[in-house]
């Protein structure tokens, strides 16, 4: 499958800072896509060198075939909905849903910026809402306006730059849904910008998770989330609990890995990466909810003492201080086994071979 | 648009306190000269320039005498066409210096624009007659790049280039205002909708600087329309404008007449206001 839009090798530096730098990446037809990081990794810049405000100062963008990367934003395929929406203020609802209909490059008839109109208010379900003004709007409506706006015209590709940080929670989870809908529905690609771990994981089909301006590691939400490759990603992504150590034993393709806190089993060949030698560092990371209370005395358990419990209704969030002094975190499904660990209580942690996750050095 | 009714008494009344020393400043210093004006533009002039209060409305029948009617046209058409210049060299400066020019120099660059007010007004006049006369800089410069010299001094077209350069900041300042507070990213928008820069500037940057274009044209015309110390210094005798006319009558002991003409102005202006306030309600109604 061809790519619609291609970053080959692409910086971008301002004063001070690459704020992106040297990122490939290949956007696929119809693929959701969202740049995931934190403030400052670089993925509105990002976003922003697809739409054209800015110039690569190295690299190429492609979009299909034809090099666009001294293509001005006004004659690139691709709209944008604004983080604040940027509706114009001076104008009804129906009038920004038609600016890029009017002032755009294809010249229509029109009926057919009426119908095109109609069809785009229509699909964010703000029919009768034509002649009202941008201020006369809720958060909610004026997001919809702005999605409108920018489909209006059929773009190949939507980007979309953190469009839901102003709505309230509720909202926010609503409008997720409704955008993941839309974008089946329209079947082009979407570019999803956010800092929102939760976002990207509910709407993507591909996550890409930026730092300090380049690509950290990019896949599926299952594979960003089971799979981190490094600490950063498996922090910023989920909560997790790390620990270090080294392989004492191999045994087929399970590692035994010594920690200060006992001996915890790793897949040999876990993440994919080189194959384990005994010796080797090694840092182990596991999710909170992978993690099962046992015995101290079992293989592969290590040892913690209940420092905190958190009810949450059908979770409980456990806090157990390693002996090495590590704080880990334990979510524990509420389904009916008695677990009332008072603060103090000794424990063992264990977890299935195959949940370990070694993190890159 | 707010309604004062469904707010408590004791708002309306500190309002009131608030707003009385304003009040009472516009009542003596402002309301005041009118009615001493209205007055007088119903007297007549009596011998040697004592006012005969003998009422009538003789004094506006004069106002519209077609002698004058050619005074009021050259006074519209030379306020319009300051107007224009002072717009479309205002425009850019001000767009300039909100949007390209990096913001260390942007205050800088307002001063300069302020600049020449620091002196007086008159001897910035006296400087244009030196420059404009016949052996003038300008000419000078003409000759030097071999042009023919010019007659500018005592024509129009030395009174536009003075009320030009009078009142240019006048729309600079309003101008910037409000391409200053503009959106950048409204422009983003028009661009990635697929505007050229052109169609950008007609339908985004023009219609949301409308606030400060209104401002700069009422601030400029109104005061070009009475203007006399530029028309007389630069204009001489030949092309009279009202705000001379004005002045000569007082200046002649004609008090009723000048008031009268006064008022025909105040009213030609307060019309012109409303007119311009009205659009711009519409404006701020519809944002």
């Amino acid at each position: 499958m061809a790519a619609v839009v291609a970053v080959q090798s692409v910086t971008k530096r301002f004063p001070g800072i690459a704020a992106v730098d040297g990122v490939s990446l290949d956007i696929e037809d119809g693929q959701f896509v969202t740049l995931l990081g934190p403030s400052g990794c670089g993925k509105t810049t990002l976003l922003r060198l697809i739409a054209g405000f800015e110039r690569p100062d190295e690299g190429r963008v492609l979009f299909g075939e034809a090099d666009v990367t001294d293509v001005a934003p006004h004659e690139r395929d691709v709209h944008t909905v604004f983080q604040q929406y940027a509706l114009f203020p001076h104008l009804s609802v129906a009038d920004n849903v038609a600016f890029g209909l009017r002032r755009g490059r294809v010249r229509r008839s029109r009926d057919e910026i009426a119908r095109l109109v109609r069809e785009a208010l229509e699909l964010v379900r703000l029919t009768g809402f034509e002649d009202r003004m941008p201020a006369q709007l809720s958060g909610g409506q004026q997001q919809r306006v702005a999605i409108a706006r920018a489909v209006a015209p059929g773009p190949r590709i939507l980007l979309l730059d953190e469009p839901l940080g102003a709505l309230d929670r509720k909202l926010r989870e609503a409008m997720q849904l409704e955008l993941k809908q839309l974008q089946r529905r329209l079947g082009i690609s979407f570019v999803f910008v956010t800092h929102d771990q939760d976002e990207a994981l509910a709407m993507s089909d591909v996550v890409v998770v930026m730092k300090d301006g380049r690509i950290e590691q990019m896949g599926t939400p299952s594979e960003i989330y089971e799979h981190p490759r490094t600490r950063f990603i498996a922090e910023f992504v989920g909560v997790t609990n790390v620990i270090e150590g080294s392989v004492e034993s191999i045994d087929g393709s399970t590692a035994s890995v010594r920690t200060p806190a006992g001996l915890v089993p790793l897949s040999a060949r876990a993440n994919g990466g080189p194959a384990l030698a005994t010796g080797d560092r090694v840092t182990v990371a596991v999710r909170p909810e992978k993690i099962r209370f046992a015995d101290l005395d079992g293989a592969g358990v290590i040892a913690g003492r209940v420092e905190d419990a958190r009810y949450l209704g059908d979770v409980t969030h456990w806090r157990v201080r390693l002996v090495d002094g590590s704080a880990w975190t334990v979510f524990a499904q509420n389904d009916g086994t008695p677990e009332a660990l008072a603060p103090g209580t000794e424990v063992g942690l264990v977890w299935d071979t195959g949940h370990g996750v070694r993190l890159e050095p | 648009m707010s309604d004062s009714g469904n707010r408590g008494r004791s708002d309306g009344a500190r309002a009131a306190a608030l707003l009385s020393p304003s009040l009472l400043w516009i009542a003596v210093f402002f309301v005041g000269p009118l009615l001493v004006m209205a007055a007088y533009s119903l007297a007549r002039r009596g011998a040697y320039g004592a006012v005969n209060w003998t009422l009538g409305l003789q004094n506006y029948v004069q106002a519209f005498d077609p002698l004058y009617l050619s005074v009021y046209g050259r006074s519209l058409w030379i306020a319009t066409v300051t107007t224009v210049l002072c717009f479309a060299v205002g425009y850019p400066t001000a767009y300039a210096i909100a949007m390209k020019v990096s913001p260390r120099w942007k205050s800088t660059l307002l001063v300069l624009a302020v600049v020449p007010f620091w002196t007086s007004f008159l001897v910035r006049t006296y400087a244009w007659r030196f420059m404009l006369q016949d052996d003038g800089l300008v000419n000078a410069l003409f000759a030097w790049v071999g042009l023919p010299a010019q007659k500018l001094l005592y024509t129009d077209t030395a009174v536009m280039i003075g009320q030009v350069y009078a009142e240019l900041p006048f729309m600079i300042l309003p101008l910037y205002a409000a391409i200053e507070r503009l959106d950048r990213r409204l422009l983003e928008a028009a661009s990635d909708l697929g505007a050229s820069r052109v169609s950008r500037f007609i339908h985004v940057t023009l219609p949301l600087t409308k606030s400060g274009i209104i401002a700069g044209i009422v601030l400029v015309f109104v005061p070009s329309l009475g203007a006399f110390i530029t028309p007389d210094m630069l204009g001489g005798a030949k092309s009279m404008m009202i705000g001379s006319l004005i002045q000569e009558q007082f200046v002649q002991r004609n008090q009723p007449f000048g008031a009268a003409l006064g008022n025909v102005l105040a009213i030609a202006v307060i019309v012109l206001l409303v007119i311009a306030w009205r659009a711009g309600a519409r404006d701020e109604a519809r944002a």
